[in-house]
């Protein structure tokens, strides 16, 4: 069942594709919760629409967990349920000006995602608008989350908030779109490396799980080089 | 002659003066700032949740980009966006973030889950609505939204809103018994979806019942019966769906 580390008996069921995808900040939240989980990778359509039937969740989607009787589908929900299952409820915030602020770059990261998906991934005339896109809509955002970083460690404060992890995520594929593109924002590339030296995270980047799984959706328009 | 000494108040005291101006200035003072344009659309669920709270709020609303930008660069925004939100020199955009602020300042938290596994189905729940309200902003700006009208109902509308009705069966409101920010999301959804088709929710029953329970809430009651619930449009005018005029 492959690297033993990474694949492990445990009590946590990731279900999704073999793609990093929607699945990988989840991937990384649980290494750093220190939680043991198998993966169920699919690669075919019919077994996984036959998965999701069995499993019978009130709406059907992956990824998708399973921990003992319970299971999950809806990234956000089970980020959540990680974090109240390993007691760990500072990752929203240590007060509840720290937990609006995660929400509120949340949602501008959340945008910038959407946008990525829609304008690039999902666009068939993709190479005409990358520029564009990147201009318009993912630049100004990314100067306003440096201006917005400051000093600071991580996003929110010097400590990890799970709003970290959505936003390593969408710099980590805008860094692996265009290669220079975070160059111009010091205070990201610093959160970017801080949460690249996190023990757990810079132990999977060395496996070749981690290297070998295919960024995106095979179906996409945009296709990532291999070479991370 | 010391008995006939008026006592001066300490210095310290303010002087609350009666003027209708000194009133006014500071319930102004007192009141939230909710800005969007002039629809319904994303901020509709914020100033439900404003009314339901007891939230004094000027309801500004622009029309123009031109007052959206004079706002944008008068304002100290980290993200300036739509809707935003002032709470005297605070500004906050993003509306989950404005949603979360308000349910701190009225300190209802039980509007977040009176349980870890109610925090949990509503983050669930949410995701699924910021689904399903995507799909019905593409659905209003689609150009062939009336020749698609059965075939998006059928693909993208229904299965949602048929799951939404199995999750919803024997409960009040669509986490439990208890209120939660996600009834806003939910109802602004189904009240849309309504107004797109009057028959929508009529295999639904389940929320129906719940659209009607959040329909009786006093605060949204009278809310809805107000001139400027009934004069906002849903969407824009330019929106390539005509919704039935307000």
């Amino acid at each position: 069942m492959g690297n033993l580390i990474y694949c492990m008996e445990g009590k946590i069921v990731l279900g999704y594709w073999n793609i990093q995808g929607l699945a990988e900040p989840l991937r990384l939240l649980m290494l750093y919760l220190n939680l043991g989980y198998e993966e169920k990778l699919y690669t075919d359509t019919a077994l996984m629409r036959e998965d999701k039937a069995k499993l019978d969740f009130p709406f059907p989607n992956i990824p998708y967990i399973i921990h003992g009787e319970k299971t999950l589908c809806e990234s956000e929900a089970i980020a959540y349920y990680l974090v109240f299952f390993t007691k760990r409820e500072e990752l929203f915030g240590k007060d509840n000006d720290e937990r609006v602020q995660s929400a509120m770059v949340h949602g501008v990261v959340s945008d910038i995602y959407n946008d990525i998906a829609s304008k690039i991934f999902w666009n068939k005339n993709w190479e005409a608008d990358f520029s564009k896109t990147f201009d318009e809509k993912i630049h100004p955002r990314l100067q306003r989350l440096n201006a917005f970083a400051g000093s600071k460690k991580f996003i929110i404060c010097d400590e990890i908030r799970l709003v970290d992890f959505a936003l390593y995520r969408v710099l980590w594929l805008i860094k692996h779109m265009d290669t220079t593109s975070l160059d111009r924002y010091p205070n990201l590339v610093r959160i970017y490396s801080s949460f690249e030296e996190i023990p757990e995270i810079k132990a999977y980047h060395d496996t070749e799980i981690f290297k070998n799984r295919p960024v995106y959706s095979p179906r996409a328009f945009y296709q990532f080089a291999k070479n991370y | 002659f010391f008995f006939l000494m008026i006592r001066r108040p300490p210095r310290s005291t303010q002087s609350r003066s009666s003027a209708a101006s000194d009133v006014y200035k500071r319930q102004m003072e007192d009141t939230v700032v909710l800005a969007y344009w002039h629809i319904q659309s994303f901020a509709e669920p914020l100033r439900m949740l404003l009314e339901y709270l007891h939230i004094k709020y000027e309801d500004k609303a622009f029309h123009t980009d031109e007052e959206w930008a004079a706002d944008k660069k008068a304002l100290n925004f980290p993200f300036p966006n739509l809707p935003y939100l002032k709470d005297g020199d605070k500004v906050l955009c993003e509306s989950e973030a404005i949603g979360y602020y308000l349910a701190f300042k009225a300190k209802r938290i039980d509007l977040f889950g009176t349980t870890e596994d109610e925090r949990v189905q509503a983050t669930m729940v949410r995701g699924v609505l910021a689904d399903f309200y995507r799909d019905i902003g593409q659905f209003v700006w689609n150009p062939n939204c009336a020749t698609d009208q059965p075939k998006v109902f059928e693909e993208k509308f229904n299965p949602r809103l048929k799951r939404l009705n199995d999750f919803a069966a024997g409960k009040k409101h669509i986490i439990g018994d208890n209120i939660n920010l996600v009834d806003f999301l939910l109802y602004q959804v189904l009240y849309t979806v309504r107004k797109i088709d009057a028959k929508a929710l009529d295999a639904y029953p389940n929320l129906q019942a719940i659209a009607q329970t959040f329909e009786n809430i006093p605060e949204i009651k009278a809310y809805h019966e107000s001139d400027r619930f009934k004069s906002r449009p849903i969407y824009d005018d330019e929106a390539p769906f005509k919704f039935p005029a307000p």
